[in-house]
Order: structure tokens, then sequence, then C-alpha cells
């Protein structure tokens, strides 16, 4: 039995319902699987898809416009991300494209992208149409879904849909960050995943170690990865 | 921060790209360029270094030693230190490079660092202690190993410490735990740990380097963390109006459990500072952020979201202001396992910081929702906020303050009450006393009536003896009528004995002593006490007396015994009128002393008490038979008077008869008139046996 250990960012506007999702999920995950967190912002969880156990590191963001420009080191290493936005306000649906971009201009590695249109308990004041939020996910390559954070509808979808993007994800090993162990022996990441986690471990904050990653695979020649800039 | 010059949310896209026009992005680390035109430019630089250094021998480093020395004032210090330590490194490299001593001095030099290392610290020892159950449950070729790693670990580091910029040693340090890691699942001698322990030995090796290796990595001279950190202190400083309602998180700073929470984790993260290990560090930061977790469910009600936290986050960090906090973060970039840092809560908590420092860095007056002018006053102080932390921190304290002395004031009152209460119990109590005991007064007040005694006077009638002579002979009680009894005798009595006393106090008031005869005294003070009424109220008594002492003797001597017991209260009241006399006070030592004193000098000018006068007159009374009741027997002892007088006269049946007869008027009376009855029975008998004889 395989085990993956993954990391999701929650992304979106302030307001959608990022805090009022996780917190459900934590909810209902709360007695058997959490590890005891305080606060929402921060939460693992280990869901066990057919025969591989995944170990999901949730991060909340704060989604308020001003701390826009940190988001970049949050997402920074992530697997996936979850970027919700309000069904009822079209705003949130547009900023949430601005997220996506970003997102994909600071991330290199491929990630599951998940969109998820909460508030669909306000379906009277729906101003996003589901055509369109399935249009837009497909274009960038993610799924679409819809919740209702209020009524508990559809966010254990999301969460198990990203588990198993996530599985996927490892079986191409396309996505060095992405830990994996084997159940023998959990603590040795597979092949050159372990390295590959342990560089994009480096590739840090305000970006310094990304040159350090770049000397140490000259100066020891045993980091194969391709040369990118952030 | 990907920009230098302007410091705005939004950044143009130009403004992110390499310095080089290559393409790809820049960064400001990276003084503008992309990752790999850095390096490029980096190792340009060191070449042109060594090769000027070979050139100039002091070359770059001095004109950058010049450089800095421009720089303000208060940076001097560290800049000197700064300038110091890269002249020492100059010089090393000097000899090294130049001279071709290398190795020799190379050594010399390393065995001295490794003297600094391994004498370094109590925290090693620390360090050890700490770990010593794991070592123990570890088998020998395993401390071994891990102990032969650590040194090669440490002699490898040392080994580039020099001469690689810090971007290098951090590799170094990240690539020795890649390789500890394999190494405990490749060795055979590892085999049988399990996985938590070979976590903890990973653990131990990182923060046993990593302590030693504390003051090389940490902050080196090669890098600008320090100016960074003194930037970020003063953006900080700056920035000390901001408070939690520009940051727009919502802690509730009047509440003082809060508060407390804030002043915990404004410690912890100063706490960072002072640990060694990135570990350590790290773990300093995990706990801030739990605090402050914990202060925003207080404030917020409910489990807090990253929307919360962050803002608190940066005002924690704003108020806290942490020593080298650049530095720090640096250090635990670098060095912290990395596999460690970027997965968990740990590595959560430490993107939030560097968050937090980021905006902290590139705050503008937009990220405060606020006009530029207001932000520009605010930041050159011409304008302070009206509810800064520090106010708050004042109002906070008051209200400490305030509710210690409400608590206080609470604590009095309630004794306060309690004290009442006991006071009020107290009160009936002593209202219920003073009742019983009032009662309990009256009660025997009206079972034993206060009667106020008669003073008893001294009748010294010693001292009566120039006016007895005067006197009409004692026997004029006579004239009253023997109808009227014993009562009218003894209320008479009672009068007589108010009189002498009245007289007696008057004229007790010059008397001065016990030394004094009472017989002198007393007649002086009738001398003195001339007025009419007094006179005929002395005389009047005096005559009494004079009937009295005729009749009996024995009144002397009770009435003596007053008159001492008198006498004795007189130096403590001084002209004394009170009328109340306790005939029992000190009665019976003094009676007989005194009454040989007064007999002692007027004794011979006294008539004997038998005197032939009285019994003459008694046996007049006796001659009159059992008529004369009025004699008042009640005071004297007329038992023993009448003894005498029947020891003197002949006995006749009249006698026996007042003999028996004495006690009572009415016992006399109810005997007569039996005996007449009698006696007409008698004689009607008589007259009837005469009758029958007839």
């Amino acid at each position: 039995m395989r085990t993956i250990e993954g990391k999701i960012v929650v992304l979106g506007a302030q307001g959608v319902g990022k805090t009022s999702m996780v917190l459900r999920y934590i909810g209902k995950m709360f007695s058997h699987h959490i590890s005891p967190t305080i606060g929402a912002s921060f939460f693992t969880c280990k869901l066990t898809v057919q025969d591989t156990r995944v170990k999901l590191q949730v991060w909340d963001t704060a989604g308020q416009e001003r701390f826009r420009s940190m988001a970049p080191m949050y997402y920074r290493n992530a697997n996936a991300a979850l970027i919700v936005f309000d069904i009822t306000q079209y705003d949130t649906f547009q900023a949430m494209k601005d997220w996506v971009k970003e997102l994909q201009r600071n991330v290199l590695e491929s990630m599951v992208l998940s969109v998820v249109g909460n508030k669909t308990d306000l379906e009277s004041q729906r101003k996003v149409t589901r055509e369109e939020a399935m249009q837009y996910a497909d274009s960038i390559g993610g799924s679409y879904f819809e919740s209702s954070a209020l009524h508990d509808e559809g966010i254990e979808d999301v969460f198990l849909s990203t588990a198993i993007g996530l599985i996927r994800l490892s079986q191409d090993s396309l996505c060095s960050s992405l830990r994996i162990y084997d159940s023998s022996d959990p603590s040795s990441p597979v092949s050159n995943a372990g390295v590959g986690q342990l560089c994009d471990g480096d590739t840090s904050r305000e970006g310094q170690t990304q040159y350090s990653l770049q000397t140490s695979s000259l100066a020891h020649g045993e980091v194969e990865r391709s040369p990118v800039c952030c | 921060m990907y920009s230098t010059k302007n410091p705005s949310l939004r950044i143009n896209e130009a403004d992110l790209k390499c310095k080089n026009g290559c393409g790809y992005y820049g960064n400001a680390e990276w003084g503008g360029y992309c990752s790999q035109c850095h390096h490029e430019h980096l190792q340009r630089e060191r070449l042109k270094k060594t090769g000027s250094l070979r050139g100039f021998h002091h070359g770059e480093r001095g004109q950058i030693g010049d450089k800095r020395t421009k720089s303000p004032v208060g940076f001097s210090k560290f800049e000197e230190k700064k300038r110091q330590q890269a002249e020492k490194k100059t010089k090393q490299l000097l000899k090294l490079s130049v001279f071709r001593k290398s190795s020799s001095l190379k050594d010399s030099n390393r065995a001295e660092q490794w003297q600094e290392l391994y004498n370094a610290t109590p925290e090693l020892e620390k360090l050890k202690q700490d770990y010593q159950d794991l070592f123990s449950s570890l088998s020998q070729p395993v401390c071994h190993d891990v102990r032969k790693f650590i040194y090669s670990f440490n002699a490898n580091v040392l080994k580039y410490a020099d001469l690689s910029p810090v971007e290098e040693l951090s590799e170094i340090v990240q690539n020795f735990y890649q390789v500890f890691a394999k190494r405990m699942e490749a060795n055979s001698i590892y085999i049988d740990l399990n996985q938590e322990k070979k976590e903890m030995l990973l653990d131990y090796v990182e923060k046993y380097v990593m302590t030693c290796l504390y003051g090389i990595l940490f902050c080196p001279p090669s890098t600008t963390d320090e100016e960074k950190d003194l930037s970020i202190q003063n953006r900080i400083r700056q920035l000390n109006w901001v408070n939690s309602q520009h940051l727009d998180c919502r802690i509730n700073e009047t509440k003082s459990e809060v508060c407390d929470l804030v002043y915990t984790a404004i410690t912890d993260i100063l706490g960072m500072d002072s640990a060694k290990a990135p570990q350590d560090k790290l773990n300093c930061v995990v706990r801030c952020c739990r605090n402050i977790f914990l202060l925003l469910q207080q404030s917020v009600g409910g489990p807090a979201s990253a929307d919360e936290f962050l803002p608190a986050l940066i005002f924690i960090v704003l108020k806290a202001n942490p020593p080298r906090l650049k530095s720090n973060i640096n250090y635990i970039t670098r060095f912290c396992n990395a596999s460690r840092l970027m997965s968990g809560e740990g590595g959560y908590y430490f993107t939030n910081l560097c968050c937090a420092v980021s905006f902290i860095e590139n705050l503008t007056a937009e990220s405060l929702n606020m006009s530029a002018d207001e932000f520009e006053q605010y930041m050159s102080g011409e304008m302070v906020p009206p509810s800064t932390w520090e106010s708050a921190l004042m109002m906070c304290e008051g209200m400490h303050l305030m509710y210690e002395q409400l608590a206080m004031l609470e604590d009095l009152h309630n004794r306060y009450t309690c004290f009442g209460e006991g006071a009020s119990a107290l009160k009936e109590e002593m209202q219920k006393f003073k009742n019983d005991i009032t009662q309990e007064v009256s009660a025997v007040l009206a079972r034993t009536p206060l009667t106020i005694q008669p003073r008893k006077t001294p009748t010294d009638i010693d001292s009566e003896n120039p006016t007895c002579e005067a006197l009409p002979p004692p026997i004029v009680p006579q004239i009253v009528a023997p109808q009227l009894g014993l009562d009218l005798d003894s209320v008479k009595k009672t009068d007589l004995a108010e009189d002498m006393q009245l007289d007696i106090t008057t004229a007790s008031v010059p008397r001065d002593g016990l030394s004094l005869s009472p017989s002198f005294g007393f007649s002086r003070s009738l001398d003195e006490l001339m007025t009419p009424d007094d006179m005929f109220a002395t005389q009047e008594s005096l005559s009494f007396v004079q009937g009295l002492t005729s009749v009996s003797y024995d009144i002397d001597l009770s009435d003596l015994s007053a008159d001492n017991s008198y006498v004795e209260d007189v130096p403590a009241a001084d002209g004394c009128k009170s009328s109340v006399v306790f005939p029992l006070e000190a009665k019976e030592d003094l009676t007989p002393s005194l009454l040989d004193t007064t007999e002692s000098p007027t004794g011979d000018q006294l008539p004997s008490p038998i005197k032939p006068v009285c019994t003459g007159e008694y046996q007049g009374f006796a001659a009159q038979g059992w008529q004369i009741p009025s004699i008042p027997c009640e005071t004297g002892d007329t038992q023993s008077l009448n003894c005498d007088t029947c020891g003197k006269t002949d006995s006749a049946p009249s006698q026996v008869s007042v003999e028996r007869t004495v006690d009572s008027a009415a016992s006399v009376d109810r005997s007569a008139s039996q005996k007449q009855e009698t006696l007409a029975k008698v004689l009607s008998g008589l007259m009837t046996t005469f009758d029958s004889l007839f």
C-alpha cells in the first residue's frame, strides 16, 4: 500500500466560504482522521482511496485583497489547489480567474486544480452559470464542483476527487514535490521523488534557494532538474 | 518584493523579468536577475574578486568597506565588526592563495575552530541530555556511526565555510540531511530502528550540527542579512502606530485573557532569536502561532480561519519587532531540514511568518485602507492614530487595575456586609442582653426592693453630758398614750433616726479624723450649729437620745459602730450628704476598739449604765405593772433590761405577766382580757356553786 502526502492550498476571494468549507470538512473528519490542530487554517487528513493512502495537508489562505501578493508563498510546492468562488457573485468568479493565472505562472509542477462554486444553497441568486464555470474549469485543465458549505453538500466530493487526482499525479511521477512512500517502508521516498522533494523543499521563500539548488546540482551533480526560473 | 523600487501590491510584469532580459522572471534577492543569470553573475564576480585579490591584495573588499562606512551612524558598529571579519577573512584568503602556505595554516586554523565548536556550548550538553534516552536505547555501532557522521558533517561544512557563499553551505547542509536519511535507510546497522527513532536521530543530527555551526552559519558576514535585519527593524519601528483596526484583525485588546495571550505570543516570537537549532526556532514560531489561534478563538468565538490569522500574525510581529528577524528567517530557510520545513504545521506557520514579514516590508497606505497622505503623516510621526496599541495597552493596564480594584472593592464590600451583619448581631445580642439584664435587675429589684437604710448616726452619748443635764428627764415618753402601740413607736424612732442622721451629716464636715474622740467632735459641731431649727432638732434628738441612753446602754454600742463606719466614709467624700449608709461595712473590727476609745476619755464622767436612776424608773414602771408597754423595747435589749429589773426587784405575779407580755401589746391585752374572763368564769362558777349549795 502506498502513501501519498500532498499539499492542498485553498484559494479564493474573501467571503466566498473557503473557511466554512474547510470547517465543514474538518467537522466531518474530526472524530477519526484529523490531526489535532487549532484553527481552521491548517489541517491534515488521511483518506484511503482503493489501495492508496492519501495524506492531505490543507492550507487555508487569507483571501483579502491586500494579501494577494503573498499567495505565491502559500501555493509554493502545492500539489493541488482548490479555487473557490461564490456563485452568487460574479466578481469572485472573475477574481478566481486571476488567481488561476497567477497560480499557473508561479507553479511549474503539474497540480490538481479544482474549481469550486460555493453557496449552491443560494441558487435563486445565482450569477455564475454552471456551464460557464465548467467551461472555464475545462479550459484550465481542472474539474468543476459545486458545493454548499451551509448545507454540507458536495464538499466531500471535492476532497475525494482531489485525492484521486493526486494519486493519478503520483503515478505519472511528474510531480516531484509529492511525497510518495511505500507502505512497507513509508519513510523512504520512492525513486527520485525524494530527491525532487528535497529540492522543492529548497525552492524557498524569497526564492534564494532556487539558486542554491542550481549550484548544488552543479557542485555535486546529483540533482537532475530542469533549470527553470520562477 | 519582486521589485525594489516600487513596493506596491500589483507589480508590472516587466518589473518581474530578469535584468538580463533572458525572458525569465527575476528576483529581488538575486539583484533582479533570474536564478541562472544571478548565478553566472555571481561567479563572474567571484572570479573578478579573486583576480583583484591577487592583484591588489585588498582590492574589492576594501572598497566595499569604504562604501559601507557611508551608511547611517547607528549602523556603524555592525559595520565595524563586519568589516573586521571580512578583513580577517581576506587575510586568511591571502595567506591561503597568495603565499601558498595553505595546508599547515589551514589545519591549525581548523583545529582552532574545532576547539571553538566543541568547547562551544552548554546547549550541546543539554541536547545530549535530552537525547540520552534515545542513545541509551541504540546499539553501539549506531551511536558510533552517528558520531562519525556528525564529525564529518562539521568538518565538511567548516571546509567550505569561509569560501562558499551561504547558499552553497545551505545546499551542502541540506544534502547532508538527505545523505544521513538515506544512510539510515541503506546501512544495515540502522535496520532494526523503527521510523520514529530514525526521525529522532535525524532531528538529533540536525540540532547537534546546527548548534555547533550556529556561529558560522547564522547571519554570515558574506550575506546582507544584518542590513536587512536593521532595515526591517526600522521599518517596524516606523510602523509602530499601526493597530489592529488598521489591519482588520479581530483582536479584542481590551480583554485581559486576550492581552495575556498577545504577550505570550510576542514572547514566543522573541524567543526565536535565542534558539540555536533551526528546528527550535521553528518551534518558537509554531508556539507563537498557536497562541495567536488561541487568542483569536477568544476574540472571534470559534475556530479562526486564515483570513483572521494572517492579520493577527502581522500585528504580533509588528508589536514584537523580533530582533534579527530576517537573519532568523533566512537561517531557518537555509538550514532547517527542508522535508520538515516544507510540510506540516511548522511549514505552514513559517510560511505565514514569511508572508507577514513580506507584508510589513511592502506595506503601503492602500494595504491599510487609508489615504496616502494620512499614511505619510503617520509614518513621519506628525500624526498619531487615536487608538494605538500603546494606548490600548495603557487602557488595558487601566482596565486591569480597575478590575483588580473592583475585585478588591467587592471583597471589601463582602467583608463590610459580613462585618455589618456581625455588628447588628452583636447589637441585637447586646440589646437582648441589656433587656435580659434590665428584666433581671427589675425582677431582682421587684423581689428585693432597694430600701434606703437610714444612716445610723453616732449617738455620742458621752459628749452629751454637758447638755444632758439641762434637758428634761428622759421619762418624757411617758406622756405617750400606751394605746399607740409599738408601731407608732417604731415610726417615731425612724423619725428620730433621720433627724439624728441629718444632724450628723452637717456636723460631720468639720470633723477631721479618727484620732479625735467622736464625742469632742460632736460637741464642737453642736456648738457651731446654733440655728434655732438645728438647735431644736438637735435638742429634740438629743432629748430622745438622752432618753434612749437612759433606757439602755446597748443602743450606744450600735450607734457607735454606725458612727465608726460613717467616719470612715468621710475622707472619701468630703461634705458628703449621702444619707445612705451601709451599716454592714467594717463593723465588727472597729466596734470594740472604738468603744474603748470613746469610753476612755469620757468614761469617768459618764454615769454607769446601770445607774440607779434608770432602775429606779424601771422600778417605777414595774410598780405600775403591765400597763406600761410604751417602752421602746425593739432596739434595746429589753430582755436583759427586764432581767436586770427582775433581778433587782421582788418577783410578783404581775411581774411575770409583764415579763410575758413585753413582746407585744396585743398579747398583753389579750392575756388581760383572758384573765378577766377566767376570773369572771371562776367567780360565776363560785357563784353557781354557792347557789347550788344553797
